[in-house]
């Protein structure tokens, strides 16, 4: 695992089933829309020794027409979304600030639970990508700081206490310590 | 004779066993090759996902357990 810089991560691990579905995914949602992915899968990504069965990530509010591109391609690629077969009603979930969940039909197992970015952290995610390079390909994932704060400010379960822990031990020679307690502050205030 | 672990101190004790191994194990990774590592966590997700792909819910139950809007029918 090499940082060669703050804005990308070099791995040359092998990939597993939940990494190639994800590849797969981004390929198509990359050409309707900006992304970047949150949470668990970025500490599996970069090592965690856990399994998971979704991957989160967060769009930015994308026009009803785009999305139903998106929704079309995605459909006719046999990818299915879990909510609902209808378009129109997954953009309504979207909008009401819910998250909705696609995979490969029939299965549901991985999923991509993807959002809209609905608040400034959501933002702050979507601004401060880190770029993960494996086999030539590419993954947009949140600041690691970010990561960290959040889930030793916010989400504070087991799961995620560890995650920050793995996190903090694989990047030591690259996190910045003040970044991490900036965004602390920024995230108590906001609770 | 009454066991001097309450379950609070169980509880504690098992924290701290787990995220001494997170720990061990971050630092593997840290200090192995990345095919190495992943070779071995790739057996964990791997095995996962087979499980999970053998569980059959149906969209509607699965959204229930994590408590998210469906809007298919039953």
């Amino acid at each position: 695992m090499k940082f060669l810089n703050r804005n990308k991560i070099v791995l040359e691990r092998k990939l597993n089933e939940v990494d190639k579905f994800t590849f797969d995914f981004i390929k198509i949602l990359e050409k309707y829309s900006d992304y970047v992915i949150i949470s668990g899968y970025v500490a599996i990504l970069l090592g965690r020794n856990r399994g998971t069965d979704d991957i989160d990530i967060i769009i930015p509010e994308i026009k009803k027409e785009k999305f139903s591109e998106l929704c079309k391609e995605l459909f006719s690629k046999k990818y299915w979304a879990i909510n609902s077969p209808e378009i129109k009603e997954l953009y309504g979930i979207l909008t009401s600030g819910h998250s909705i969940r696609i995979s490969i039909e029939p299965t549901i197992s991985p999923n991509i639970e993807m959002k809209f970015s609905k608040n400034e952290f959501d933002a702050v995610s979507l601004n401060n990508q880190l770029i993960v390079e494996i086999e030539d390909m590419e993954l947009k994932i949140s600041s690691l700081e970010l990561q960290i704060a959040y889930k030793e400010e916010v989400l504070k379960s087991n799961k995620d206490i560890e995650d920050a822990k793995h996190i903090r031990e694989v990047a030591k020679t690259y996190l910045n310590e003040e970044i991490i307690n900036n965004y602390k502050k920024r995230l108590r205030n906001a609770i | 004779m009454q066991s001097e672990f309450t379950l609070k101190k169980i509880k504690e004790m098992n924290n701290e066993d787990r995220l001494w191994f997170v720990k061990y194990w971050a630092n593997y990774v840290r200090t192995h090759p990345d095919k190495e590592w992943s070779k071995q966590q790739n057996v964990i997700i791997n095995s996962q996902i087979q499980s999970a792909k053998a569980c059959k819910l149906t969209p509607k139950q699965y959204l229930k357990i994590k408590g998210e809007i469906c809007k298919r029918p039953d």
